[in-house]
């Protein structure tokens, strides 16, 4: 596992120095949290999952005068209450009671400056735990260019906890966090902060405290507002929606099923080369039907996968998901899910893996849950050959409407829909009985539209990489090097099996012999 | 529904967009209202209405500077005073 691999990296460093730190990233949803995690820790990071649920655990290092600082980026929360799992999360690191995961040293708390007000009410139960906390009001460049100001040094009176003005999309400020770590536990001030008896009070005291540190927030950004004009236009807007989700779909399919089989011919062909070399056949047999071959069926998935997270990722930085969500909420309601389902469930047309890892910006746990119980029943890439091959095996070929529609595309266009109608029935299904959510209703914020960063879509797209081949891909060759085993062993005569020279059972029917070929060389092939 | 003229009580979801208003009342579970709360949905909150989705819900509103849609089967449990000034504001 990921994280037990780092853990042993932090005690194996932990013997030269002294003192390994830990700091915990917090901060609301679309702060730029994430961000910043990139650009302190670079490529030293690693995903895993927090012991017995969905959330995922991130974790990297970076450099503090030559010391190895651990950094634990925690979910996105809005606020410590534990309403939903990532919160759950986020509490028990910060108190030190989750398992696996050391007690953090520090704090760095972002949020966004542009939208301090209902952040702060984040921002004073972190501080109130008591950890030495660095307050980073991130994107201070757009705050800057919208005539916001704010006084940090009165910030950081009122609050108890060192602010700074950062930007970690143009790097500026930065160097802050490296000073705060190289000082902190320095400065021992404990400030008392209010104690919160209801909404109302909270509220009056961050309307007085951003007077007090002269915030003044800047002004909404009008191309925002301009854009979401047509982008959310009763006709213009599901326009644009179907042409966007259109040309995702189409470069996931059209551009990746080509990569894909052009990187599985690849990939047969250095086997190949490579089986020429090796004289044993059991030998040949385990490294090349066994390990190259589940090797090379994870690595086939890979441009899909990457494709699509790559439009994901810019559909997410640039803010049209949300609005993606906010079109089709009213379609996904009548399966009793909501807009967030919708890009998931449609990658899984592609892929079932990458649309189950997806589904991560849907923050209801119920909800996530089903779409992703669901997301299989959606016809993938790779169920097209079978289905192919039992339609013209079993269904004559027949004009139906017409020359327009034959009796062979009706069948395969109805096991879509199939696929489609099962998905929206269990849906229904586990959402009125097992998956009820009756009292979370759905809110959406829409995030201001950005330019995505290419340093943040590569960094994702490494990442989810990894994730899939680590956690997918183990899976994959474990299973492909038991269906070998179980082909190869035992020996007949003191000769594996041959299932290509086998004798077929019954009829020598075109789909027996496909069928036959298919489950001795994993890939199904036309015999016309 | 009744616009702009004599505006006593009425519920979030019946606003049309461009009016503003001050919440009041939100007449949900504590659990909700608690979840809503981080959002900013608080009583004596200014909230305009942003703009409907396509297909008529959800509607996006513009709280605290951001803006965050509800369906109206939530918004319809939110009662707010509409503010008079800014929505004259907003129209003119």
């Amino acid at each position: 596992m990921p994280t037990s691999m780092s853990m042993q990296e932090v005690r194996t460093s932990q013997g030269k120095q002294k003192r390994v730190r830990t700091v915990a990233l917090i901060g609301p949803p679309n702060s730029g949290k994430s961000t910043l995690f990139n650009r302190l820790t670079r490529l030293r990071q690693s995903v895993g999952n927090y012991p017995g649920i969905t959330v995922e655990h991130r974790s990297g290092s970076f450099l503090v005068q030559g010391e190895q600082v651990r950094v634990i980026d925690l979910p996105g929360v809005y606020s410590l209450a534990p309403f939903s799992e990532d919160e759950c999360v986020a509490v028990d690191v910060l108190r030190g009671r989750m398992e696996g995961t050391p007690v953090p040293d520090a704090v760095l708390l972002v949020l966004d400056a542009t939208n301090l007000t209902r952040q702060l009410d984040l921002a004073i139960s972190v501080i109130a735990l008591g950890l030495p906390t660095l307050v980073l009001l991130n994107m201070a460049d757009l705050f800057a260019k919208r005539g916001g100001t704010i006084d940090p040094l009165k910030l950081a009176q009122e609050l108890g906890a060192p602010v700074a003005l950062v930007s970690a999309t143009q790097g500026t400020g930065l160097d802050v966090v490296e000073r705060f770590l190289e000082q902190k536990g320095d400065e021992k001030e404990i400030t008392r902060l209010p104690v919160l008896n209801g909404p109302s009070h909270s509220r009056s005291w961050a309307s007085q405290l951003e007077r007090r540190a002269g915030y003044r927030p800047p002004l909404p950004a009008g191309w925002t507002r301009r854009l979401d004009a047509p982008v959310l236009h009763r006709i213009w807007g599901p326009l644009i929606f179907i042409v966007v989700v259109g040309a995702v779909f189409q470069s996931v399919f059209g551009l990746g099923q080509p990569l894909s089989n052009a990187l599985q011919n690849l990939l047969n062909l250095l086997g190949q080369k490579a089986a020429v070399m090796i004289a044993q056949p059991f030998l040949r047999s385990l490294l090349l039907d066994g390990i190259w071959k589940g090797v090379s069926s994870v690595l086939i998935f890979l441009p899909q996968i990457l494709l699509l997270f790559l439009f994901i990722g810019l559909l997410e930085d640039s803010g049209y998901l949300a609005r993606a969500a906010l079109i089709s909420d009213r379609t996904m309601r009548s399966a009793g899910l909501n807009g967030k389902a919708f890009i998931p469930l449609l990658s899984a047309y592609a892929c079932a893996v990458p649309a189950i890892m997806a589904t991560r910006t849907i923050e209801n746990k119920r909800d996530r849950l089903a779409t992703i119980l669901i997301a299989p029943f959606m016809t993938c890439s790779a169920r097209l050959p079978v289905y192919t091959l039992l339609i013209s095996a079993f269904i004559p070929e027949r004009p139906v409407i017409g020359p327009l529609l034959g009796s062979r595309a009706l069948a395969m266009l109805s096991l879509y829909l199939l696929g489609f109608l099962v998905a929206i029935g269990t849906a229904k299904i586990l959402k009125s009985s097992v998956l009820k959510s009756a009292s979370i209703p759905f809110v959406l914020e829409l995030p201001e539209y950005r330019l995505p960063t290419w340093q943040s879509i590569g960094l994702r797209l490494l990442d989810r990489g990894r994730v899939f081949t680590r956690q997918v891909g183990t899976v994959i060759l474990v299973v492909s090097l038991a269906i070998w085993a179980l082909t190869y062993l035992p020996f007949q005569h003191g000769h594996p099996h041959n299932w290509n020279t086998a004798p077929l059972p019954a009829s020598d029917s075109s789909l027996n012999r496909s069928f036959s070929r298919w489950a001795s060389t994993g890939r199904l092939e036309w015999d016309c | 529904m009744g616009v702009t003229t004599t505006p006593v009580r009425s519920v979030l979801a019946d606003l049309e967009p461009g009016q503003a208003a001050v919440i009041e009342e939100i007449a949900l579970p504590r659990e909700t209202q608690q979840f809503l709360l981080r959002f900013g949905f608080s009583p004596g909150v200014e909230i305009t209405v942003s703009r409907r989705a396509p297909f008529g819900d959800p509607t996006a509103y513009r709280i605290d500077r951001a803006e965050i849609a509800l369906r109206a089967e939530t918004a319809r449990h939110i009662f707010v005073v509409p503010s008079q000034s800014s929505s004259e504001k907003e129209t003119a």
